[in-house]
Parts: structure tokens; C-alpha cells; sequence
């Protein structure tokens, strides 16, 4: 029989692809999930850019899990427990808990031999107005005074204390709260004991494995400790902790959603088909064009992100459409009707609904936002391999299929489009005159909103874990950040000195609080020079500074005698370098802060707390050219701005273009009157938000070109099947309300992003289906 | 039989000994406590002796100080050098000349930390929270005590050897004794609860 070839080939061509996707499986992973990537790069210099990655990776990849108890005894043996557990994951790079070392310990043994060449900044500043009276009595006031941890050893081989008081300026700039106690980071606060874990993971928290092999881990030790250890509790902050509870509802929403709009098309298609058949092959034709689209996506890109399955698999769902079309012809003529005469009849309709739709899609395929031309990309390809399945397969597999004899849904649309022929009837010019109103008030209150937290599932739970665990360990750290270059190690540590010098200054007038940089750690090879050179009158004139110390507090003359000449040693020595200090465990707390080399010599991080003068930030990295200041929410918020404007203007055109494609086709009337419909919509939606109090963001441009291609499709069928049928009405009236069982359903999201696109199409498709019978308004109608 | 009921003899004779021992200690504790002077806040005079084996003679200081419940100890030398001080359970504040004021790395030291914990609990009659650290043991006699605080913790041995506290109705003197013979003497002179106020001064340095 005839079209059996074709369906065959078109079989053959599947299978092949879903072959060629397996074997390309193997290769590696081909989903990704992390939301992050879907956003472009901002326009910079490869190497920062590269940097910033690095720092990104590294940030997001840290783990902070606090357990919390009445009793360190508790909290001790509940986090050995938490940390046994999470290490036979293997989901950690690096995990620490105890701390054997002596921090304190290892800081003096690392910075003794250095202590003539490291003053700190108060010393230097002292010393540099020439104000010895002043440098000597904050030393005596260290022998003097209580609470200090003053020793024998210490006061024989440092009489003028310069290690303690180096140290001292170094912790109160760290402000860290945390303290060893039997080796565990720990902290006593609201009458509890907390204990605390840092972890890196191996990979992003993102990512596949993370999720199935951690977070199972994480969730039962949860269960547990309370029982096990009195009560015992995890705190946890990091990206991981956001990860977790966005994924988790990325997928009960997804499955929610998901399911939803199967059990809602499922009913639909059999209440008015009464056959399993539609149903049945309109899934077939939509799963193939998921893989499809699959397929495409991998092919261009190499992967697909999950979000893109989720958007990509809703808008291959439209496809839904071309299988109603279909069926619906069925009861245009129920005495004769035949497979291949209904193939003749739909095939330009759909034809032009797919080509109109690739068309509101290409925008987006042109767009810089790598989410976007995926998405793009897999709803084309989707849609195209869905429409050839309508073409090739559903001829032959309905040729037994019986033609129906119930038609009660035909007379519902009948009495519908009955309003819209010839003269409008007055409730069509009422509901305009209603929606033209509603739609101009609407207009007028829009305003946009470009912030990062569209795209965050702010869970409240999570959120105030995390801000309490940030809190407790006194971690605030500022999102933003400077990238600091040199040439060279040295060349690195006196740009940051020269960065965190104005950095100093910006701190005492309040517009930043605090920073951390490795130069405050290990001074540039010219400081420690020039911080010996200022000690040398102080340690060798007879009657300098260290003699009167000397005097005053009783040190033996050996002693004295001794730390001269340990000072006339310490001359004859190099300073010490960068790579000695990272080489060094007392680095390790401030190693993140190092990333090392790149293509034009070496790069660093100076962390931020608490910005409060962005622009007086921005500029000091612009009068110097080592020195980048990067603000990733900022620009995260700046390309959702630049993308929502850009997207505007893409769906502008886009439908001009659609527009012009149907004036060439129908003329300038009815080429209007198939693109009234989806405008109007367009703008219903964004009125209707309006009047909602929502603001615009990217997302429901996006969704309005969504509009645009599924609402033209609409008038396209009108116009295409030649009369007004009310057929044809049916098929558009199902059409539009699995359209808005997959995505209106969206419109319920926790995250901003996807409910704001969810609720556009809401509007946007109901308005585009009611309007629709006015692109058929001057064809004559078929009495059927 | 018999020889059961010697097994139980035995053993209900150890523990009920070793349970009154462990209650005469809670006595002499809670009579210590009981014998302190509470009251939330708490001034005194100090004289300290710093005898550190490397200088040739001890460093002496003097100045006042002033104990709040919950917010800490502030010393506030006056002799020979003026400095100001805020010992806390977890970290040390110093304030410069130009009242600036500096978190000190010795808040990090678990030495620093277990004294001042002594300090805060002393005050305030607390010697219970002292017994996660330190072994205590106490006599009494004639309206005085003397407690000796010997370190559980491994670490702070090798640094501290003991710590003893003697008094009546207040805490009257510290010592401190490192392992490597270095000794902190602190004698409080005049202490009171009643007049013990804070001047506006004082008030600046607690709230930070």
C-alpha cells in the first residue's frame, strides 16, 4: 500500500538517530544542570574571564556543615560520624575536620624567622612619622598589661615582640570567630556548642552525582543525629545547600507539571476522540521529537541542560497540535473521510504553523544566551521530527480507525465562532472594548526588573539556614571580588599592596568593611625590605629603642646581644617568597585566594566584606589596569537587562516577519487578520501583569514569542483550511488547552523565571485563542 | 550465698563510696559558691606580678578592674602603662591610644581561652562549667579557700601546669602556673558588688 515507504524511512531515520545518541552517551555526560551556565559570559579578556571561571568553580564547590548541640561532646562525635558519612561518598576533594596542628603554633613557626621584616600596618605607619615614643610604649604596654600571652621563650628570642603584634593585627583583620577545641574547629554562641566542617566537592554541586550520591547521605545523617547524638543538628551554607533544594524542586515541579499536563491531554484527547489512538500517537510524535530535539541540541552544543529539557520538552509539546489538527479533520466530514484526504487538507496549515514557529524561535537561536539557543534549537528540531512523524505515520496507522458519531463539542465551537461571522456580534465588541481597557491601565504600571533572583528557588528554609551557619562562622564574605595580576609572584604582591593600600583608606570612611588578600599575609619582597630597614636604628644603635626596652623590662644584656645579631643576620637573608608561603600550611586558610598562573603571568583574589560604595570600588580597578573589580550578581542582573531588551527587539521582529510572511500569503486584510490575534495577546499579557503588580523581566519576552508562534498558528488553521469550521475551531480550542496545560501549569513555580513565563502564556494563549476566529472573520462559513 | 552477698556488699560499697567522695566535692564546690558574694557585676582593684624566667626581675602593673555577668572582664591598667582590655569567653579586645580598638590573636590560643573561662566562672561562682576542662579539687577552712584547677586537655598541659584560686567572700588571688616555670600572679584588692557601677566611659568599651 502506499505511504507505507515513507513511514518506513521516516522509522529508519529515527532509529538511527536514537542509535547515534547512545553511542555518543558513552562519551561522557550529556545533561547539565547547573543553572549558571546557561547565562552568557560577560564581554572581557579571556585570561579574567578564565579567572573569574576559576573562581566561580572554587566557590561554588565549597561546603560549610556546622553540627550543632548542647554539649562539645555531642557535637564532636556527631560530626566524626557526619564527616565519616560524607567521606564514603566520595563526593569530597577535600574534607576537614580536625585541625591536629597547632594553627597558632605553625603560624610562629612559619613567621619567626621573618619577624624583622614584618611590621604590621600600624607599625609601619608609626614608624614611617619617625614616632619611636609611640612604637616603643605599645610594646611595653605588651609586656605590662594583662592577658597576654607572653613567655620566656617568646621574650628571649623577640624582645620587641614583633611576631605577637603581627600575628594580633592579622587575626583582628580575619575576625574569624572560630577556635580549636581538641583539634575541632569550634564555636560557643547562644548556649550552644557548634563544631565545624569545611568540605571542597569534586565536582560542581550540580551535577548528577553530587545529587544521587550525596545528597541520599546528607538527608539520612540528618534523620539520624538528632536520635544518635542528644539532639545533635547539621547547619549547612554553600552553594551545595541551594543546589540541593533547587534540583529537588526543579524535579517535583518538573514531575508535577510533567504529569499534570499528561493525565489533562490524556482525558482531553479521549473524551472527545474516544479512542486511545490520538492520544497514543500524539505522545509517539512527541517523545519523538524530544529525541529529536535531543539529538539537534547534542550535536550543536555537546550537551543539553536540564532546564532546556524541561522548556524544550513543553515547547515540542506544542506539536500536540499538528496530531489534533489531524484528528479534528475527522469531523469536518464524518461520512467520507479518509487518512490521505485529510493529509491534503491540514498539510499547508501545519506546514506554515511550523515554519511561523521556527520563526518565533530563530530569534532566539541568534541570541548570545547559551540557554536560549539551546532551547531554540531543540524546540525546532522537536517540532520539525513531530511534524514529520504526522506526515509519514499517522496515514497509515489510522486507516482502520472508524469515524466518529458524537459531536457535541462541535456544536459548543459553533455557537463560539457563530459570534465572530461577518459583523461582530456585541459581545465580541464588549469583551474588545473590556480587554483594550483592562490591557492600557496595565501598560502604564509595567516596570521591568532584571535581578539575579529570578532565576533562585528561594527556599525560605534553606535561605535561613544558610544565613544562620554564615553568620555563626562570621564568613560574610561579598560576592564581589578583585582579580589582582603581575607578571611575577613579586610584581603580583605589590599591585595587591597598592590595591589593598586604597582599599585601607575605603575602609575607613565606612564604603567597604573589610578584605582579604595574600599580601596581608605575606608582605611583596620590596615591603620586607623596606620594614627591616626601618627597624635597623631601633635593634643596633646603643642607646635605640631595644636597649631602653631592654632597660625597662630587665632583659638580660645576652639576650640582647643575641637578638642583634640575629637582626644583622637577618639582613644578609632574601625575603621570603610567595611560593614559600603557599608551600607552607600556615597558607592554607587563605590558599583559595591564589589561582595561580595564566598565559601572561600570575593572578590573585582579594575578597570583600560588606560593600556598601560599589562605583568607589569600580573606581580604583579603573585607574589601574592589573587590578579588575568583578561583581558576578551585577552582571548577571546587567545581561538579564541587556537580554530583555534584546529579546524585545527579537520578538518585535520576529513578528514583522511572521506578519510580512502572511500579508505575501493572504494579503494585507487577512494576513492581518491572522496576526491581530497573537499582537493583541501579547499585549493582553503584558497588560494583564501589569494590572497584576508584576514587573517584566527577560522571561516573559521570551514567553510572548512563545505567544507569537503558537497563537498565529491559530488564525493559520482559520485561514489555511479555507472556511471557518468549526472543525478547525475544535482543534484549535484543544490545542490552546493542552497548550495551557503544559506551560500555564509553569505559572505555579517557586522560581520567579519560569512562573513568569508560565503566567504570560496563560494570558497570552487564552487571549490568542479567543480572538482567534477573527482571522477567519471574512471566509465565508461552512454550514457543517 | 554468702559469697554473693559479699560480691554485692562490694560493689554497692565502692560505688556508694565513690559517689559520697564525688558529693563532698559538689559540697565544698557549692559551699565555695555559696560563700562567694554574687552579684552581676563585680569591681576590684588588681595588682599583677609577671615573673617570666627570661627577665632579670618581675613586671609589675596595677589598675582596676571590673567583672559583668555574660559581657566579660575589663582590665584597665593604669600603672605604669594605661591600656584597656575586654577579656570575653571567646576573644580579647584591646584599645590603642586613639580608642581603637584590636581583636588579639591570643583569643585564638586555648590557653588564653581556658583562663579566661577560669576568670568568668570565678566571678561568678560557676565552678561547674570549669570541670569540662580542668580537674578541681578544693579545701576550706576557717571562712578561706584554695581550689587548684589541674588541665584535662592534653594540649593545654604541655603549657599550663595548674591554676590556683584563693579566697573568702571574694576571689582574692590567681596564679598561674606554665609548664615551662613562667608564673602570673593577680591579687584583687578591695573588691565590691555594692557601688559597682559602669561610667560612660566603661559602658563603650562593653558594648563593642
Amino acid at each position: 500500500m502506499r505511504g507505507r515507504a515513507p513511514a518506513f524511512l521516516w522509522f529508519l531515520f529515527l532509529a538511527a538517530l536514537a542509535g547515534w545518541l547512545i553511542l555518543t552517551a558513552n562519551a561522557g555526560p550529556m545533561v547539565n544542570a547547573n543553572l549558571t551556565d546557561l547565562l552568557p559570559g560577560a564581554q572581557r579578556d579571556p585570561v579574567i574571564t578564565e579567572a573569574v571561571g576559576r573562581v566561580k568553580k572554587r566557590f561554588e564547590r565549597n561546603v560549610v556543615l556546622v553540627v550543632e548541640s548542647d554539649r562539645f561532646e555531642d557535637a564532636r562525635l556527631a560530626a566524626d560520624y557526619l564527616g565519616e558519612q560524607l567521606r564514603e561518598s566520595n563526593q569530597f576533594r577535600a574534607l576537614r575536620l580536625r585541625y591536629d596542628r597547632d594553627m597558632v603554633w605553625e603560624a610562629g613557626a612559619f613567621y619567626f624567622p621573618m619577624r624583622f621584616q614584618l611590621l604590621d600596618h600600624k607599625a609601619r605607619t608609626t614608624l614611617e612619622a619617625g614616632d619611636t615614643a609611640a612604637f616603643e610604649r605599645d610594646i611595653l604596654k605588651r609586656y605590662f598589661g594583662p592577658g597576654s600571652s607572653l613567655s620566656s621563650e617568646m621574650v628571649a628570642k623577640d624582645p620587641l615582640l614583633l611576631l605577637p603584634s603581627y600575628l594580633d593585627a592579622r587575626t583582628s583583620e580575619a575576625a574569624g570567630r572560630l577556635q580549636p577545641e581538641n583539634g575541632y574547629l569550634t564555636l560557643r554562641a547562644q548556649g550552644k556548642v557548634f563544631v565545624v566542617m569545611t568540605g571542597e566537592l569534586a565536582e560542581t554541586p550540580f551535577s548528577f552525582s553530587v545529587q544521587e550520591r550525596l545528597v541520599p547521605i546528607l538527608e539520612q545523617v540528618r534523620r539520624e543525629l538528632p536520635e544518635k547524638f542528644n539532639g545533635a543538628q547539621i547547619l549547612m551554607a554553600g552553594v551545595l545547600a541551594h543546589a540541593i533544594a533547587g534540583t529537588a524542586q526543579a524535579f517535583t515541579e518538573i514531575s508535577s507539571v510533567g504529569l499534570g499536563s499528561l493525565l489533562g491531554v490524556f482525558t482531553l484527547l479521549l473524551v472527545v476522540f474516544r479512542s486511545w489512538l490520538p492520544f497514543g500517537l500524539s505522545t509517539i510524535s512527541i517523545l519523538c521529537g524530544c529525541l529529536g530535539g535531543f539529538a539537534a541540541c547534542i550535536a550543536l552544543f555537546g550537551q543539553v541542560h536540564l532546564m532546556t529539557l524541561v522548556f524544550g520538552s513543553s515547547l515540542v509539546g506544542i506539536s500536540v497540535d499538528y496530531s489534533l489538527h489531524f484528528f479534528c479533520d475527522r469531523f469536518r466530514s464524518p461520512g467520507n473521510w479518509s487518512p490521505k484526504l485529510t493529509v491534503a487538507h491540514i498539510f499547508p496549515g501545519i506546514t506554515l504553523g511550523l515554519v511561523t514557529s521556527i520563526i518565533g524561535f530563530s530569534g532566539l537561536v541568534i541570541s548570545p544566551f547559551p540557554g536560549m539557543r539551546e532551547m531554540a534549537v531543540f524546540s525546532s528540531a522537536g517540532l520539525a521530527v513531530a511534524y514529520g512523524c504526522v506526515l509519514c505515520w499517522y496515514p497509515v496507522c489510522t486507516q482502520r480507525l472508524k469515524s466518529p458519531t458524537v459531536q457535541r463539542p462541535l456544536a459548543w465551537t459553533s455557537t463560539y465562532i457563530g459570534l465572530w461571522q461577518r459583523r461582530w456580534s456585541w459581545p465580541v465588541k464588549a469583551g474588545l472594548a473590556v480587554l483594550l481597557a483592562l490591557v492600557s491601565v496595565g501598560f502604564l504600571r509595567l516596570a521591568a526588573e532584571d535581578d539575579i533572583r529570578l532565576l533562585q528557588t528561594l527556599d525560605p528554609e534553606v535561605v535561613a539556614e544558610v544565613d544562620r551557619t554564615r553568620a555563626l562562622i562570621g564568613r560574610n564574605l561579598a560576592s564581589q571580588f578583585f582579580l589582582v595580576e603581575g607578571r611575577t609572584t613579586a610584581e603580583f604582591l605589590e599591585h595587591e599592596e597598592r590595591l589593598t593600600a586604597r582599599l585601607r583608606e575605603l575602609e575607613e570612611t565606612g564604603q567597604v568593611e573589610g578584605h582579604a588578600a595574600i599580601s596581608d599575609f605575606l608582605p611583596s619582597a620590596a615591603r620586607q625590605e623596606e620594614d627591616r630597614k626601618l627597624l635597623a636604628p631601633l635593634i643596633l644603635d646603643e642607646d635605640g629603642l631595644l636597649a631602653r626596652v631592654a632597660q625597662r623590662v630587665g632583659l638580660p644584656d645576652n639576650l640582647r646581644e643575641a637578638y642583634a645579631s640575629a637582626y644583622a643576620a637577618a639582613l644578609e637573608t632574601p625575603p621570603v617568597g610567595l611560593e614559600a608561603w603557599l608551600a607552607h600550611p600556615v597558607s592554607e586558610p587563605y590558599r583559595h585566594l591564589w589561582l595561580g598562573q595564566t598565559e601572561r603571568g600570575v593572578v590573585g583574589v582579594v575578597g570583600l566584606r560588606g560593600v556598601f560604595d560599589l562605583p568607589a570600588l569600580k573606581a580604583v580597578a579603573a585607574s589601574n589596569p592589573e587590578i579588575h573589580f568583578i561583581d558576578p550578581a551585577g552582571e548577571i542582573s546587567d545581561l538579564f537587562s541587556d537580554y530583555r531588551r534584546e529579546t524585545g527587539w527579537l520578538a518585535f521582529i520576529s513578528y514583522l516577519l511572521v506578519a510580512l510572511l502572511l500579508v505575501i500569503r493572504y494579503g494585507v486584510l487577512g494576513g492581518l487578520a491572522v496576526i491581530t490575534p497573537p499582537v493583541l495577546a501579547a499585549f493582553a499579557s503584558l497588560g494583564v501583569l501589569g494590572l497584576l503588580g508584576h514587573s517584566i523581566s527577560l522571561f516573559n519576552i521570551m514567553a510572548l514569542l512563545l505567544v507569537l508562534g503558537i497563537g498565529v498558528d491559530y488564525g493559520l488553521f482559520f485561514r489555511e483550511t479555507g472556511l471557518v469550521h468549526a472543525s478547525t475551531f475544535l482543534a484549535i480550542a484543544m490545542s490552546a488547552l493542552t497548550t495551557l496545560l503544559a506551560f500555564g501549569l509553569l505559572a505555579f513555580s517557586r522560581t520567579a523565571a519560569i512562573s513568569d513565563f508560565g503566567l504570560t502564556i496563560l494570558i497570552g494563549i487564552c487571549v490568542a485563542f479567543l480572538l482567534s476566529p477573527m482571522a477567519g472573520a471574512r471566509l465565508p462559513r461552512n454550514s457543517d | 550465698m554468702s559469697r554473693l552477698a559479699l560480691v554485692l556488699a562490694v560493689v554497692l560499697g565502692t560505688t556508694s563510696g565513690a559517689a559520697q567522695a564525688l558529693d563532698e566535692q559538689k559540697t565544698t564546690l557549692s559551699d565555695i559558691s555559696g560563700q562567694l558574694v554574687h552579684g552581676d557585676m563585680l569591681c576590684s582593684d588588681f595588682e599583677q606580678e609577671k615573673h617570666l624566667q627570661a627577665l632579670a626581675r618581675p613586671l609589675l602593673s596595677s589598675g582596676k578592674l571590673i567583672f559583668v555577668a555574660g559581657q566579660g572582664v575589663l582590665w584597665q591598667v593604669l600603672t605604669p602603662y594605661p591600656a584597656q582590655i575586654l577579656v570575653r569567653s571567646d576573644e580579647l579586645i584591646r584599645w590603642d591610644e586613639d580608642g581603637n580598638a584590636h581583636k588579639s590573636s591570643a583569643g585564638k590560643v586555648p590557653i588564653f581561652r581556658a583562663l579566661s573561662r577560669v576568670f568568668l566562672a570565678m566571678f561568678r561562682g560557676q565552678f561547674e562549667v570549669l570541670q569540662d576542662t580542668f580537674d578541681l579539687s578544693a579545701t576550706q577552712a576557717a571562712g578561706t579557700w584554695r581550689l587548684t584547677l589541674i588541665p584535662k586537655d592534653e594540649i593545654l598541659a604541655t603549657v599550663i601546669s595548674d591554676v590556683r584560686v584563693a579566697g573568702g567572700r571574694h576571689v582574692e588571688e590567681i596564679s598561674i602556673l606554665e609548664a615551662r616555670g613562667d608564673q602570673t600572679l593577680i591579687r584583687l584588692r578591695n573588691p565590691r558588688v555594692d557601688g559597682c557601677r559602669l561610667d560612660d566611659t566603661e559602658k563603650t568599651y562593653f558594648a563593642r
